[in-house]
């Protein structure tokens, strides 16, 4: 009798949610129920092969194979959805089966999902906020983490974002920033750091990821822009689609995730390197920065030239003195 | 005489064994069916009980854990896993024909619908990369042609805007239509990626690389072309096909929901090129 109600509830306010518009600031779906637990079920609709967390991001299959199915339980038809629940599958673990379709919303159409505020805030971040038991759980380390800079010119400014030097050199051949594209038509915008597919990178330094989180960027990779305390914006392009919970789940464990977006200077695992579709190179990270003085975009194609803002910085100085930093500085210790 | 004591004394103690372990049988099974009347009476679904509302929300206490092994009649997950009957099996198998049967369906050459599907989307690559077409252009195109797309804008003061759009539904034998616009300082827009997957067939890679030469007039070969890839250049964008055949390809998408019974899946792509990836470019192997 209780469930009936709860049940009835639920499909009332989804029926609500399906009135708007189809207009949102994002279609990340997530779970959306009034209790903490979705049960996941198996094909047949009747066995619950796990739960899965209100507020946990999940994708939804189409096109080809069977992904829908209704069942009618006490005169009622409902609708169940064949999902993929992505941080499973990163790890892994059994990630996909069937739940029923009123309980999957686009995130900011879900208000039982609570979701942080920070995204209309402006970078506040501190490494404080990063919790060590956070980042034991998914192996992340932190190197240095120095608790403020005034800028990339402060001494104690930045960490190199691989966890070891790069497999070639970022300041020659096609490699380096200003390296000739198209014959001569465009510019390199970016240095491009060699080393191995699914390589974890490292925030250079306390900041805050963009709110357009991570976007697709060129054949089979991604991108996302983290922006530092001081304005300076790094771009991280043809990384892997992984997402690190700590770092993209709006929600973990049941509850808001207060780093949501965050990142401390030297968390490593921020990100994995990917690898183009075309195989044509050795996976890299493409690695561009901005004064942040400019706005829009950071890609323009009006731009002759690199066809990026009108701020587009050249990283190659400060690549090496973070290389050298944070790396001289590590052995130096070890010896 | 003694024999016989000792034969008819084996013959009724074992009578005797027998009626006992029938009892503890009777007795157990009447135990068994009381536990399992309180079990769906608090939870769901058996067909034997008649149309019950199954647990859809679990509980806290009755969620099954993540690592709880998979499968039906687990005492610790009764409650949200009653028990399967003979013909709940009929039709697990009966699924399992039909889930064969649909792979290999998915194996065969694209149908001339499927073709005409490719063709359309590749169009639509040329069409939305047009300068000055925009995306609330795009979301009404694909409005019309009953996609079911949906629009989301995402804004950063510091990063500008990313428009993202895909659709609910897609074209016969395509799936996961997504586009990015992203907004420019002078407020305008372009198309920055619009990918879709087409369905495994025999000859996807092929349609899929014939659709986007014609479309779009590309002469000569593909600037680079494997048996699993190939990518075609039009400043500042390139156009690609790329098959999907190891578990690394298929499984690392934040968007798009795949399993490796995927494999052999083609994503079509047409993408501002970040490096032109040409003979000039990077260092090849």
């Amino acid at each position: 009798m209780i469930l009936n109600t709860v049940v009835s509830l639920m499909v009332s306010v989804s029926a609500q949610a399906k009135d708007s518009s189809s207009s949102s600031k994002t279609l990340e779906k997530v779970v959306c129920v009034s209790s903490q637990t979705l049960g996941v079920r198996s094909r047949n609709l009747k066995e619950v092969m796990f739960s899965a967390e209100n507020g946990e991001r999940v994708n939804v299959f189409q096109g080809w194979g069977e992904n829908k199915r209704t069942k009618k339980i006490r005169g009622v038809r409902y609708s169940f959805v064949r999902v993929q629940f992505p941080d499973l599958a990163a790890k892994g673990e059994d990630s996909v089966g069937w739940v029923a379709e009123d309980y999957i919303r686009t995130k900011d159409k879900c208000s039982t999902a609570e979701l942080p505020t920070e995204q209309k805030e402006d970078v506040k971040t501190s490494s404080e906020n990063v919790k060590k038991e956070d980042s034991k759980d998914t192996g992340d380390q932190n190197k240095s983490t120095p608790s403020s800079i005034s800028g990339l010119n402060d001494s104690d400014c930045c960490v190199f974002p691989l966890n070891s030097r790069p497999g070639e050199s970022y300041l020659s051949g096609m490699r380096r920033f200003g390296a000739n594209r198209s014959k001569g038509r465009r510019t390199h915008a970016a240095c491009d750091l060699y080393q191995y597919r699914n390589a974890p990178l490292t925030a250079i330094a306390d900041g805050r990821i963009s709110n357009l989180g991570l976007y697709e960027f060129y054949q089979g990779t991604y991108a996302m822009e983290l922006k530092l305390k001081d304005g300076t914006i790094a771009r991280y392009g043809e990384i892997t689609g992984y997402r690190n919970p700590q770092v993209f789940s709006a929600r973990l464990n049941g509850k808001s995730n207060p780093n949501y977006l965050k990142v401390s200077a030297g968390q490593t695992n921020i990100a994995k390197m990917g690898k183009v579709n075309s195989n044509c190179c050795t996976p890299m990270l493409h690695f561009e920065m901005y004064s942040g003085k400019a706005r829009g975009s950071l890609t323009n194609l009006r731009a002759k030239g690199y066809q990026r803002r009108s701020d587009l910085m050249n990283p190659t100085a400060y690549l090496q003195r973070w290389e050298t930093k944070t790396f001289d500085t590590a052995s130096a210790s070890n010896k | 005489m003694n024999n016989e004591k000792i034969i008819f004394r084996t013959i009724v103690g074992g009578l005797l064994l027998g009626a006992f372990i029938a009892l503890a049988i009777k007795f157990q099974a009447r135990v068994l069916h009381k536990e399992s009347a309180e079990d769906n009476a608090s939870s769901p679904v058996s067909k034997n009980d008649g149309p019950k509302m199954p647990s859809l929300m679990t509980s806290a206490q009755a969620a099954t854990p993540r690592s709880f092994p998979v499968g039906p009649n687990l005492a610790a997950g009764s409650l949200v896993n009653p028990p399967l009957t003979e013909e709940d099996g009929q039709e697990e198998e009966s699924a399992q024909r039909q889930a064969i049967a649909l792979a290999e369906q998915f194996r065969k050459p694209l149908n001339r619908t499927e073709v005409k599907s490719v063709t359309t989307f590749v169009q639509k690559m040329a069409k939305y990369a047009a300068p000055g077409f925009t995306p609330e252009m795009a979301f009404a195109d694909l409005k019309k042609m009953g996609l079911q797309p949906e629009m989301a804008k995402a804004s950063d003061p510091d990063t500008g805007s990313l428009v993202t759009i895909r659709t609910n539904s897609s074209l016969p034998g395509m799936r996961y239509i997504h586009l990015q616009f992203v907004g420019e300082e002078n407020g305008a827009t372009h198309l920055q990626s619009m990918t879709a997957e087409v369905r495994p067939g025999t000859d996807s890679m092929d349609v899929a690389k014939r659709a986007i030469h014609e479309q779009f007039n590309f002469r000569g070969a593909p600037a680079n072309e494997r048996a699993d890839f190939a990518e075609w250049h039009r400043d500042p964008y390139t156009a690609w096909v790329k098959q999907l055949n190891t578990e690394e390809e298929l499984m690392n998408n934040p968007f798009n929901a795949r399993t490796v019974e995927d494999a052999g899946t083609t994503v079509l792509g047409y993408q501002v090129n970040p490096h032109t990836h040409d003979s000039d470019d990077h260092e090849h192997f």
